[in-house]
């Protein structure tokens, strides 16, 4: 490990921090902030426009070529103890960084033209939440990544709090309970591999992650980490029976808060079994794989035939996201149950298991974007009508052609139509899927028709025919420049990536190829 | 002799692709510049340039007879170090499929100019149908099974786009709902098909795949369900066949078709009765070598097809609303294509499949004349008596009916005589045969409530301008020729004469004349005589009540998973209890804090009293 002359990811990770904090301590000492709301906008805007710079910097400047930790700090924290701070990226993160700051970027423009109570505080929250968000992504050390892990459960439950719907309480404390329950026993898994490392005696002893893969677990030891680290990503992510904290925080949370839990929140989940279950507990994840695969399939049919029923709005779109987080872990763990049908592992062999990871990582990434964009869809309509409920609205598409257009792309890709990225995410897992079993790939494509029935279904719901509350359409105006701006933007990158996945394919291609090698120790 | 270099044949497909795409960009540009008139005629030279295109390809395989190719446009994307290439396969049956896609298209863009003319969202109308021309276009000429599918998607999106076109309209958004859901239930079948193609051969590459076939590439066995082996060919079959029966409405995923008339005609001619719906026919004829890894596949197709075509002409009898004739003659006619495909006659379906985009586009677009003329209606029972006062549209009429019916010298006559010579179980050759009375009796039923008998609706006849006009004459003129090419001309038809068929299509034509061709006396004789019939054929068989029921199921599955086992199992009985457990515990370990004295004095002394005694137990 070394320096690097230029901190970018610790640009990326504290200069929003700093932002915020500042914010915070202006506009406690005067109210000339608070009083000139553009001007606090336009120094978020600018702020997230240098952190988005920044990210798009990373993406040109990585190299591709090899699967090793690029732009790597590291400086001593706690050096007795091997816990470092040591930030660094590879292909996974560094799509989801990127992910991050588009999805914020989003969020701060979307709110654009909106009177927020106490704004200070509500951009201050979402600057440090990025932050912190940047920093569980960028992490090279355990510890630091539960550091922000756990801090970037703060910002949101204030948002979620202060900024929700009627029962915001209720969904923030719900939220809070649910996932610090999963983060002790992730703690206590953490705390029990710091033993191990110590033990070990190694040169240098760094508690990196990348160090764990050394660590030599027995099986026992492995199944009891397995359960104890899967806890908090399954409840993350959310999985099946861990999953109600979900509609309500994504009900209640209001539209940014929506956008950042379900785009990127989430996939803290995904992200980290990629880099603590999977690499650290070969083991045992591959003799609880098929618990795993069931309450995957389970998930995608249970939790699809939840939605067809759903009369809420954003509560709708929370269970398809639950649904679609199904497939995620379909892909990662059916990579356990394909390895099973070679008669011998080698190089070659195990190449073929990458599908699966690769296309779990595309979905999180495509249901981020998509799933970001419709909730910002629900949030246009929530500002123009005030309400939640499907039947609420008609026949809207007759006063805004814009926004039926743009919807409708983004519906088609929440129902993976082939030329959009969500397409590309669910095609590899169900490839994957049917390598492994055919009736895991049958039961996954469920998900294909029940997304079609609740999705589409509901859109003809509000867009389509004769509009019947004629008080509504006064409200009604189709979408302002920003709001245009935004869903272009994703639309176009939703279908370039649908159209052109190699690109993306090609950033993760090594690091999920060096992961699996992990796992199989080549 | 010249010869045409791979790369020209890539962008001269690039370029035809490229056109109809122009036809969705331009209009919208050209509309807030120029006149309606020069957008028009903008639009006609974009797909008449598709067509000649089109029609040089076909040039280039058929008469110059070159072979078929395979063209990488750029990679996809890459699955464990397998590339996935997109490009074009160009072959004889695509070029075929290229020229009749692109010459309906047009033809359609035509008509369409009047007939949509006072659509407030003209140009909306002309961006579906050309976005639906270029996913069709790129259907035909996908080199590879994934390309297939995304094209496969894209037409059915069109399709959804252009039933719901008027979308104030709730019928017509339901019915685009229903054919996109339910087509989605067969593109899965479609799309694990392809999954299983891939396990197998390692490649959605058409040339690849086909090469392992004929080098009798090793299939493994496929476990279905838990303890459910069958062989891969078999598998395969059964799930391409699954997705081509939805897109080309056979049983039993036909509903969608008759709810879709719901939406503009000229859509109806295009994309629900010449093109898309063929699209599971081509599908067919395209995988025809993976297909034919499974002689149950090819069964069920001609079980399937032949139940299509009877069960579907049944009720096309007793239908009385026009286009809804029209539709369910185009279930039946794709089921007759199907049976074909089952013999493995893929010749013969592919030549009925271009006479029957052409018949019945001309059907689809002379009774849309009639409609417009009569405002609106469509009711065979209200029209009538047209034959005398507008002879030039019967003229038309009677040309594609004879046509469909298949009577000898007509193109109908060629394909249908093609698929009955493949034929060689004389059980399904004689159903065919029936097939074809059925077809000849609602066919002349239709013709004969429109034009001849009395009651007229009102009818304002005015002048056709060119824009309906020319589609008409070419396919008219094309509905009588086309048959003649090759081998066969118009004295190769005379066995047909003496044949069984025609003698047949005579009758057919004798009874509809003796019920229908005189003034309508309602036709309640029939219907009482056959009663249990006739409710069975005007309720459809029931599938649609089927549908709903299936609807209502899922919703109540729903509805029981959300309220019984997240609201109640989850959420009230598992977590509030968890809730409950530590509020309680904490209530109970508060309640010892009692704050008095004596309390803790004796637990205190009992402490002491209990440790004392275990040490002296220990001593």
């Amino acid at each position: 490990m070394m320096w690097h002359s230029l901190s970018i990811l610790s640009c990326l990770v504290w200069f929003p921090i700093i932002v915020g904090v500042v914010l915070l301590l202006i506009s406690r000492q005067s109210n000339f902030i608070l009083s000139k709301t553009s001007l606090l906008k336009s120094i978020v805007m600018i702020c997230s426009s240098c952190c988005f710079l920044l990210s798009c910097w990373l993406i040109y400047s990585f190299d591709t070529s090899t699967w090793k930790y690029q732009f790597i700090e590291y400086i001593p924290w706690l050096p007795k103890l091997g816990i470092h701070y040591a930030l660094g990226i590879d292909g996974l993160a560094l799509s989801f960084i990127a992910l991050t700051c588009l999805m914020f970027f989003v969020v701060y423009l979307s709110a654009w033209r909106e009177n927020i109570n106490n704004s200070v505080a509500y951009y201050s929250a979402f600057l440090i939440m990025q932050g912190l968000l940047c920093g569980i992504f960028a992490s090279l050390d355990a510890i630091l990544f539960y550091v922000f892990y756990e801090a970037m459960l703060i910002p949101m439950f204030l948002i979620i709090g202060l900024w929700g719907g009627e029962r915001r309480i209720y969904a923030a404390l719900k939220f809070f309970i649910f996932t610090a329950v999963g983060s002790i026993t992730l703690l206590i898994a953490l705390i029990y591999l710091l033993c191990k490392l110590n033990q070990l005696e190694l040169v240098e002893p760094i508690f990196t992650i990348s160090n764990f893969q050394s660590l030599l677990l027995t099986c026992t030891e492995q199944k009891w980490l397995f359960w104890g680290i899967l806890l908090a990503f399954a409840v993350k992510l959310p999985m099946l029976p861990v999953h109600t904290w979900l509609p309500d925080a994504h009900t209640e949370a209001p539209t940014g808060g929506s956008i950042i839990l379900a785009a990127i929140i989430l996939k803290i989940g995904g992200y980290g079994m990629l880099r603590f279950l999977l690499p650290v507990v070969p083991a045992a994840c591959m003799s609880f794989a098929w618990i795993i695969i069931l309450l995957s399939i389970l998930a995608v049919i249970y939790i699809g035939f939840i939605t067809i029923m759903q009369q809420d709005l954003k509560r709708l779109v929370a269970y398809s996201s639950i649904a679609h987080m199904g497939l995620v872990t379909l892909g990662l763990f059916v990579i356990f149950i394909e390895a099973q049908n070679y008669t011998f592992i080698n190089k070659f062999n195990i190449q073929q298991l990458t599908t699966g990871i690769e296309g779990a990582i595309i979905q999180m990434l495509a249901h981020g974007l998509i799933v970001g964009a419709l909730f910002f869809c629900v949030g246009i309509l929530y500002t123009r009508v005030h309400s939640r409920m499907i039947s609420d609205y008609q026949g809207i598409a007759v006063y805004m052609p814009n926004f039926a257009a743009l919807f409708l792309l983004i519906s088609l890709a929440n129902i993976g139509l082939p030329g959009t990225v969500g397409f590309v995410g669910e095609f590899l897992v169900i490839l994957a899927a049917m390598q492994a079993r055919f009736y895991y790939a049958l039961g996954a494509v469920v998900i294909l028709v029940l997304s079609v029935a609740y999705t589409l279904w509901n859109y003809k719901q509000i867009m389509f025919g004769q509009v019947m509350h004629e008080r509504n359409a006064v409200t009604l105006y189709d979408l302002t420049w920003e709001e245009k701006f935004i869903l272009l933007c994703l639309g176009v990158i939703i279908v370039i990536l649908g159209f052109w996945p190699a690109s993306i394919l090609h950033v993760l291609r090594n690091s999920v190829e060096h992961l699996v090698f992990g796992i199989y120790g080549f | 002799m010249f010869i045409i270099f791979t790369d020209t044949l890539k962008n001269i497909i690039s370029l035809l692709l490229t056109m109809p795409l122009l036809g969705i960009v331009l209009p919208i540009v050209g509309n807030r510049l120029l006149s309606r008139q020069k957008v028009n005629y903008l639009i006609i030279a974009l797909f008449s340039i598709t067509f000649i295109l089109a029609c040089y390809l076909l040039e280039i395989m058929t008469i110059k007879e070159r072979k078929a190719i395979d063209l990488t446009l750029y990679i996809w994307g890459n699955i464990a170090n397998k590339n996935l290439a997109f490009g074009f396969f160009l072959d004889k049956t695509s070029a075929i499929l290229l020229t009749v896609v692109s010459g309906i298209s047009l033809l359609i863009h035509i008509y369409s100019m009047h007939y949509m003319r006072d659509e407030p969202s003209y140009i909306r109308f002309f961006n579906y149908i050309a976005f639906f021309t270029f996913a069709m276009l790129l259907l035909v000429v996908s080199n590879n099974l994934l390309q297939l599918f995304f094209a496969w998607e894209m037409v059915g999106l069109a399709s959804y786009l252009l039933i719901g076109f008027w979308f104030t309209n709730d019928k017509a958004v339901k019915a685009a709902f229903k054919a996109f859901l339910i087509n989605r239930i067969s593109d899965v079948g479609l799309l694990l098909g392809i999954l299983v193609v891939f396990y197998c051969f390692h490649s959605f590459n058409y040339v690849e795949i086909f090469t392992l076939i004929y080098n009798n590439h090793y299939l493994p066995n496929i476990m279905i369900l838990p303890g459910i082996v069958l062989p891969a060919g078999m598998v395969i079959g059964i799930l391409l066949l699954i997705g081509a029966l939805g897109k080309s409405a056979q049983l039993p995923f036909h509903t969608w078709l008759p709810d879709s008339m719901a939406g503009p005609l000229p859509v109806s001619a295009l994309i629900h009765a010449a093109t898309m719906v063929t699209a599971g026919i081509f599908l067919i004829i395209r995988v025809m070598p993976i297909i034919e890894l499974s002689s149950i596949a090819l069964q069920a197709m001609i079980i399937i097809g032949i139940m299509t075509c009877i069960a579907m002409g049944l009720v096309a009898m007793v239908q009385y609303d026009l286009k809804q004739i029209l539709a369910y003659s185009t279930i039946s006619q794709l089921g007759f294509m199907l049976v074909a495909l089952g013999y493995s006659a893929y010749s013969a379906a592919l030549a009925h499949l271009t006479v029957h985009a052409i018949f019945k586009a001309l059907l689809f677009l002379s009774a849309g004349v009639v409609i417009v003329a009569a405002g609106g209606v469509q009711d065979i029972r209200k029209l009538g008596g047209l034959r005398k006062k507008w002879p030039s549209i019967y003229g038309i009429m009677l040309v594609a009916s004879l046509s469909a019916i298949g009577v000898p010298g007509l193109a109908g006559f060629y394909s249908k005589d093609l698929i009955l010579n493949a034929v060689h179980q004389p059980a399904i050759y004689y159903l065919l045969i029936f097939s074809i009375l059925i077809t000849t009796i609602y066919t002349m039923r239709m013709l004969f409530m429109t034009f001849y008998s009395k009651n007229t609706a009102i009818v304002s006849i005015k002048p056709l301008p060119w824009y309906i006009n020319v589609p008409l004459f070419v396919l008219a003129i094309l509905s009588i020729v086309i048959g003649w090419v090759g081998n066969h001309t118009f004295m190769t038809a005379l066995h047909g004469v003496i044949s069984l068929p025609f003698l047949l299509i005579i009758i057919g034509c004798l009874v509809t004349w003796f019920y229908y061709g005189q003034p309508l006396v309602e036709d309640y004789s029939l219907s009482n005589v056959f009663k249990p019939i006739y409710v069975l054929l005007v309720n459809k068989y029931w599938f649609e009540e089927i549908n709903h029921w299936l609807v209502k199921l899922s919703k109540l599955l729903g509805e029981c998973c959300y309220k019984f086992v997240d609201l109640l199992i989850i959420e009230k009985i598992i977590i509030n209890s968890a809730v409950t457990f530590t509020v309680r515990t904490a209530n109970f370990i508060r309640n010892m804090q009692t704050g008095y004295l004596y309390h803790y004095l004796l637990i205190m002394v009992g402490g002491v009293i209990l440790l004392l005694y275990w040490l002296l137990l220990r001593l």
